[in-house]
């Protein structure tokens, strides 16, 4: 096994606010993790320093072997939230084929037949090829939020960030979504944020509990304390319904 | 008007520069509204303004001066807003004020009688000159061959700067160089419109277009028709009537502006 993302005692910093603090964390090729925590639990900031979106204010990251931003279109990224311009005149195909730029051929840069090609399969992957000359602004939030995982797939990248890429998704295209994850992830290392814990039980091979500092990482197995320690609050509703991979020590009744 | 036109240089020369500072503006105009720096824009061309005065008081040719600080505003308010965590509309507003006090500044302690700057303000394409006429066309080559050669860098930078910073664009350099673009294109402006009006004919044509496209490049090309169309039709009017050019030009374009969005409904 090779890995694929390091960090070492890295703190995180917006401004004098802590968003990490002395995250040391490795992560192996094509595994599964996912990411828990509260709100403000520094989870999406864990994925835009693996992108290369934030700087860490010590500490050392690599990724793929480099520093993070120096892997550009091995790393595929779908936010939590979208910080794009949707009144922008694009249409749903032209959103996706920006996937398949690079930064090494921009100059008189056109887009290919493959690129073409590869977007149509990947939109009737997802079920959007119906979209496809939609203008982005008439999308629903879980149109879009497909539209922006089929732009992070088409990369075809060797790691792929999801920031809770399902929040906006009803039942069938989520499960339609963490179908085609899994087939991705036999040669794709997946790293995805996510607050449901039904996804998290049966989807990752890995579980990362993040609250500012990192709690736990290992099997996808977690405990009544540990949960506790991470939320720092009652864990019912995040208990509830959890099937007992999850909580192998599940008792009756679960208390906080 | 056409056998005016085949006779007096002026109008021959003001004809051109309608045509060649509608380029520009067609393109940077689209930009500077779907990236939603209207208001920069504007304050970019006020700051101009102490160029302007600085040109007067050294004694050189005054739109040099304006190009100056222009391109330095450009990039000192993107420094400022993406270094500092002052406000960036308060970096724009004090740009904005302090370009337009210290031409006034300079203007007023240059010996001699004070310059006409009602040109400047609102513009006079009547007296475009044939080395106008030049930079214009050098400054639209610099825009066109700019835009035309990283036209998707551009557009996916225009669309989402995250993701292009995340498959490695490089999203400052790209920012620098629209800004310098604008700051291009509002020298451009100065001799058709003037400072004070170059917002309107920028956002004008790009707001009108949208409504009929949603291309980004049809945007552009129905843009620069526009302006063509608005700036003639102005410089027409301007020499029937008398009227001042840049006052006819904007009446034009922002009418024609609101009638249109008036009775048309956006595009499907
Ligand atoms: N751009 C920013 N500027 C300042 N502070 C920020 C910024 N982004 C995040 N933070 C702060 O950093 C902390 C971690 O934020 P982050 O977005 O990583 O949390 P999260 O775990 O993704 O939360 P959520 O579950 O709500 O998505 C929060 O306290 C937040 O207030
Ligand atoms: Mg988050």
């Amino acid at each position: 096994m090779n890995t694929v993302v390091q960090l070492e005692n890295v703190d995180v910093y917006y401004g004098n606010m802590q968003a990490l603090c002395n995250i040391t964390l490795n992560i192996e090729a094509r595994d599964f993790l996912g990411i828990i925590g509260p709100n403000g639990g520094g989870k999406s900031t864990l994925l835009k320093l693996i992108a290369g979106l934030v700087t860490p204010s010590s500490g050392k990251v690599w990724v793929l072997g480099r520093p993070p931003g120096h892997a550009p279109g091995k790393i595929g990224y779908v936010p939590q939230r979208f910080n794009l311009n949707r009144e922008f005149p694009f249409s749903v195909l032209e959103t996706i084929l920006t996937g398949r730029l690079t930064k090494n051929n921009l100059f008189l840069h056109r887009y290919t037949a493959q690129d073409e090609l590869a977007v149509n399969e990947i939109m009737r992957r997802l079920d959007i090829y119906d979209l496809k000359d939609r203008q982005i602004i008439q999308l629903s939030g879980g149109q879009m939020q497909r539209v922006l995982i089929a732009r992070a797939l088409v990369m075809e990248p060797e790691i792929l960030l999801l920031d809770e890429p399902t929040a906006c998704l009803d039942a069938n295209s989520k499960s339609h979504i963490y179908s085609i994850l899994k087939d991705l992830n036999q040669d794709m290392t997946i790293i995805m944020v996510s607050h449901d814990m039904g996804v998290i039980s049966s989807h990752v091979k890995s579980l990362a509990c993040l609250n500012m500092t990192m709690f736990y990482h290992g099997l996808p197995e977690l405990n009544d304390t540990l949960l506790g320690q991470v939320y720092g609050c009652p864990v019912e509703l995040i208990a509830h319904g959890v099937p007992h991979r999850v909580l192998p020590h599940h008792q009756e009744e679960v208390h906080v | 008007m056409f056998e005016a036109l085949l006779s007096y240089n002026f109008l021959q020369n003001a004809f051109f520069s309608a045509i060649l500072a509608s380029i520009a503006c067609g393109i940077i105009g689209t930009i500077i509204v779907e990236k939603k720096l209207i208001m920069m824009s504007g304050g970019i061309a006020h700051t101009a303004f102490g160029g302007i005065g600085l040109g007067y008081y050294l004694g050189i040719e005054p739109l040099i001066g304006a190009m100056g600080f222009a391109i330095f505003s450009a990039l000192g308010i993107s420094q400022l807003q993406n270094r500092t965590r002052i406000s960036p509309e308060v970096v724009l507003g004090m740009f904005w004020a302090l370009g337009m006090a210290l031409g006034i500044l300079f203007i007023a302690v240059t010996p001699g009688y004070p310059p006409d700057i009602t040109s400047y303000l609102f513009g006079d394409i009547l007296t475009v000159s044939r080395v106008d006429l030049l930079i214009t066309l050098i400054m639209d080559l610099i825009i066109v061959a700019a835009i035309g050669c990283f036209f998707n860098a551009f557009k996916t930078y225009l669309f989402d700067e995250e993701f292009a910073q995340v498959i490695g664009l490089p999203v400052s350099r790209l920012e620098n160089l629209t800004y310098v673009l604008i700051a291009l294109t509002v020298v451009v402006l100065i001799r058709v419109v003037g400072i004070m009006l170059i917002i309107a004919l920028l956002t004008a044509p790009p707001s009108i277009a949208r409504q009929y496209t949603n291309s980004f490049l049809n945007t552009i090309l129905l843009s620069i028709l526009l302006g063509i169309i608005f700036c003639s039709a102005g410089l027409w009017v301007s020499y029937l009537l008398d009227i001042p050019s840049g006052a006819a030009i904007i009446i034009i374009a922002v009418s024609s502006y609101f009638l249109i969005s008036m009775f048309k409904k956006p595009a499907p």
